[in-house]
């Protein structure tokens, strides 16, 4: 029973514990003997909160019993990267050294989880200060692959990956930067949003690098992604960056299918360079979505080494810049590769951070105005070639390999300089056993196109039914 | 002649020293200024391909939402 509990969908449990199907202690007790189960093998979470878990469990059985619906998530078990503040208590941030700072209050996207009904199960595994496209984790353990305990989880998210896709929790929020979300969603082969800069609020959010920050959900489904993004998406007075626009239904827009939408498909001269097994699950999802109306076409893409290169800037000055004093005054206390990494942005002119901030709107409008000429959704993959093992990735082992870890966001890092919204969507297993994901790309705010074209997806294949197992 | 990464070491060097913060080994410092200059170069570029049009950072929201819909034809 546990076992078939923990296997269905957020808007499965969601709608059997409304119908008093089954209660929330059972899907929580589930949950937990799961966690159990995998927590040693791939090191999800970093901190296990089950008593106080189970106590809201019951409290939402007992609000049910007397005919109170909390909301649409009510009494659903989740997880989430430990770097969103809640009152009274210290995120880690993955560090040593956030651990030490009580939060006065609480982020703006746990407060609305909560008041839609969520439980939370912990605090999640992640890169430290979200620092790394992995999941190392120098001081909390490297969090690893559920599908293949030898490759990574992707990250900064990595334990919001690991952990959605072990069926583990029902959902998880993560944050992007680089591709923070899409990563380790596309590594773990679960669903991951980037939604667009402004759309969701970071009040509350241990921030990366502001300009690029993003916080987004991963879950099982389009349709579970939907689901929290409506939730957590919306107007924040205390988020400075927070838009006004009306946040639209995603979950009823998904009943639109897929059927019109126009798709841009990366030419051979950029594809050659990639994975043939990357090539040819590009290839065979392209031929789905075209089936559920959806067809694509050749599109020109500008060259991502440019805005690579701006993402990059702007990344390593705002990081070094919140970073400073810990750097000067405690660098025992950082990793060596996060050290690194972030110390050099203390070396990048004051004038080339703003030259990367004051072209971003040109740039960002230029990219729409031709990528999305005559296309919805732009396709491409979350990565390029085969998901690299924890081996391949150790930056504390040999001087090689930070470049290898820099190329992992090769595809990712340039939505976040150009705001604009992306998914990861999973479409089939590499033959090292890890899943190969696309990352879908939509103009600003049309974060419904993403999950109408998953959903659609989803519908006609089953990758997303997969589950990893304990072997 | 010697190679601009090379003078930007030594500056990352200097740096640390002013600092007072743990010694960068020249291996690393060679290593920051190799990634530092690529980044450096780079955005100088961009910035000049763009032929001095600069906007305001802090409505880049407001520009994103102006974006949002696309043209049909």
């Amino acid at each position: 029973v546990a076992e078939a509990l923990a296997g269905r969908s957020l808007t499965e449990i969601a709608a059997a514990i409304a119908a008093k199907q089954v209660s929330a202690l059972e899907v929580t007790r589930a949950c937990l003997a799961r966690i159990e189960a995998w927590q040693p093998r791939i090191n999800a979470f970093i901190t296990l909160e089950a008593e106080p878990a189970l106590e809201a469990a019951a409290r939402a059985d007992a609000a049910l019993a007397r005919g109170t619906l909390l909301g649409p998530l009510h009494g659903v078990p989740l997880a989430h990267k430990d770097m969103f503040a809640r009152a009274g208590t210290a995120a880690s941030g993955g560090s040593r050294i956030l651990g030490e700072l009580v939060a006065g209050d609480t982020a703006t996207v746990l407060e609305r989880l909560a008041s839609a009904g969520a439980i939370s199960l912990g605090r999640l595994n992640m890169s430290e200060f979200a620092a790394g496209p992995t999941g190392h984790n120098a001081h909390w353990g490297d969090c690893r692959n559920p599908w293949n305990t030898a490759h990574i989880a992707g990250g900064s998210s990595s334990g919001s990956g690991a952990a959605v896709a072990a069926r583990l929790v029902y959902g998880a929020l993560g944050s992007d930067t680089g591709g923070s979300v899409r990563l380790p969603a596309g590594f773990c082969g679960v669903v991951g949003l980037k939604p667009t800069y402004g759309r969701v609020s970071r009040h509350g959010a241990m921030p990366r690098a502001w300009s690029l920050d993003a916080v987004g959900p991963l879950a099982r489904t389009a349709r579970d992604c939907a689901l929290l993004t409506g939730i957590v998406a919306g107007y924040d007075p205390r988020d400075a960056t927070s838009s006004r626009d009306p946040v639209p239904d995603y979950v009823a827009a998904l009943a639109d299918g897929a059927s019109g939408l126009r798709l841009g498909a990366p030419p051979e001269a950029v594809t050659s360079g990639w994975s043939p097994a990357i090539v040819g699950a590009l290839d065979t999802a392209l031929a789905v979505f075209r089936d559920v109306g959806a067809p694509s076409r050749v599109v020109d893409l500008p060259d991502f080494t440019g805005l690579y290169a701006l993402a990059d800037a702007v990344s390593k000055s705002e990081a070094a810049a919140m970073h400073g004093r810990w750097l000067r005054e405690r660098p025992q206390d950082y990793s060596v590769h996060v050290r690194s990494r972030t110390e050099a942005g203390l070396h990048i002119p004051a004038a080339r951070y703003l030259e990367a901030l004051a072209i971003r709107g040109k740039v960002a409008a230029g990219f729409v105005g031709t990528v999305f000429a005559e296309i919805d959704v732009l396709v491409l993959p979350v990565l390029a070639v085969p998901v690299p093992t924890i081996a391949e990735t150790d930056v504390e082992a040999s001087a090689e390999i930070p470049g290898v870890v820099a190329g992992i966001t090769q595809l990712t890092r340039p939505f976040n300089y150009l705001g604009l919204p992306a998914l990861a969507l999973p479409v089939g297993f590499d033959p090292n056993g890890v899943p190969i994901s696309l990352q879908l790309v939509a103009r600003p705010f049309n974060e419904a196109l993403l999950f109408r074209l998953a959903h659609a997806y989803q519908a006609a294949t089953d990758w997303h039914r997969r589950l990893p197992t304990l072997t | 002649m010697t190679e601009p990464s090379d003078e930007l070491a030594r500056l990352i060097e200097l740096e640390a020293r002013l600092l007072q913060r743990r010694p960068v080994t020249a291996t690393r410092a060679a290593e920051l200024a190799v990634e530092v200059e690529r980044i450096n170069r780079r955005v100088a570029a961009e910035a000049e391909r763009q032929h001095g049009f600069f906007d305001d950072p802090f409505q880049f929201v407001a520009l994103l939402e102006s974006l949002k819909d696309a043209p049909r034809g």
